[in-house]
């Protein structure tokens, strides 16, 4: 026999092996396995290969299935919380502008700033306000407790020693407005 | 999945638990480690989470899975050959290892003794190792997961016809691996 035509039966024969495992596995098409059986019928040889096939993948059954343990599920579903969170972590919290083509974020952020500085401007103007007017409130008190005093003033102007005068606020407080 | 992908976190645990134990059983087929299997499961798990708004059914849910999961094999695989200095078991070597000249010699004085369940357990896990790497994740596929031609060429990222001639390759080293326990 010549090469050729040896390795073409040997190409054949793969073929013929690799359709009769197609078959055993149930992938041929109708034609074919008609095919692959009309010919188990009639070779002996052929079904023998079919029953070493067959029995050799059925010794893989032996192989003991292994399934996840106890604490896969709860590792599993702890890494997936653990994602999300730093899926969330990782977002920005302040929602990114769209931006026009040609123009950056340094608008907004000029912005931004300003605004926050006539903010801080207009606190320090009220805090300052108010101290002011607590001050003033204080002035006015202490005017109104001694207006009675106060009235006299021209009065005073005529009494010469300090004490005297002490006692006449004195009693101006008491007596009051 | 579709579930998932609409953010309702009770769906992801239902699939979890309906694919964790195939996917350990997959890995653990491929790397003989439980350790190993169950960290690669998780993985896939987490990289389908991490995609779930990208998702689109265009293909089976579980024909999805199982490519994250080959994928995550091969690199696997590849990761260990790159860190292997010395191979201490390469599969076209015809040198017995330690089990199988155990088992051979009691075969040689006992020729007609019967294999006990584990012996057996271990006569097969070694010859479905002596396959090569996709020749083995194609008898994983097919023969533990039920999964078509059709469905394992989509996962390995090949024709029917190419996935028709890798099986019949690996089913005759098979046959050929455990002859003498047929």
């Amino acid at each position: 026999m010549s090469e050729e035509s040896t390795e073409e039966s040997a190409d054949a024969a793969d073929a013929a092996l690799t359709d009769l495992v197609a078959y055993l596995d149930g992938e041929l098409s109708e034609s074919d396995t008609d095919s692959i059986e009309h010919r188990l019928v009639e070779d002996a040889g052929l079904r023998d290969e079919a029953d070493r096939l067959d029995r050799a993948w059925k010794m893989l059954d032996s192989i003991d299935e292994v399934s996840a343990s106890k604490e896969f599920t709860a590792r599993t579903l702890a890494s997936m919380q653990a994602t999300s969170i730093d899926a969330t972590l990782s977002k920005p919290s302040v929602p990114r502008t769209q931006t026009i083509p040609g123009q950056s974020n340094s608008l907004v952020s000029l912005a931004f700033w300003a605004i926050t500085g006539f903010l801080v401007s207009m606190l320090g103007l009220e805090i300052s306000q108010r101290q002011a007017d607590r001050r003033q409130d204080e002035t006015t008190v202490r005017i109104l407790k001694n207006i009675n005093f106060l009235r006299q003033v021209p009065k005073y102007r005529t009494v010469q020693d300090v004490e005297s005068l002490q006692r006449l606020l004195e009693d101006s407080e008491e007596a009051g407005p | 999945m579709l579930q998932v992908a609409g953010g309702n976190d009770h769906a992801f645990t239902e699939l979890v638990l309906r694919y964790q134990d195939r996917l350990v059983g997959f890995f653990f087929h491929l790397m003989h480690d439980r350790t190993v299997a169950e960290d690669l499961a998780q993985d896939v798990f987490l990289r389908i989470y991490r995609a779930r708004e990208r998702y689109e059914p265009t293909a089976r849910f579980s024909t999805w899975l199982f490519r994250i999961a080959h994928n995550l094999a091969s690199n696997h695989k590849r990761g260990i050959s790159r860190r292997r200095e010395v191979s201490f078991h390469t599969p076209a070597d015809d040198t017995l290892r330690p089990e199988e000249e155990l088992l051979a010699e009691k075969s040689a004085l006992m020729p007609t003794r019967r294999l006990d369940a584990n012996e057996m357990q271990e006569v097969v896990r070694n010859a479905l190792d002596d396959l090569g790497e996709r020749q083995k994740m194609a008898v994983v596929l097919h023969k533990f997961e039920g999964m078509s031609y059709q469905d394992i060429g989509e996962i390995m990222g090949l024709g029917t016809v190419a996935v028709k001639s890798l099986l019949s390759r690996a089913r005759c080293k098979l046959r050929d691996s455990l002859e003498k326990f047929l």
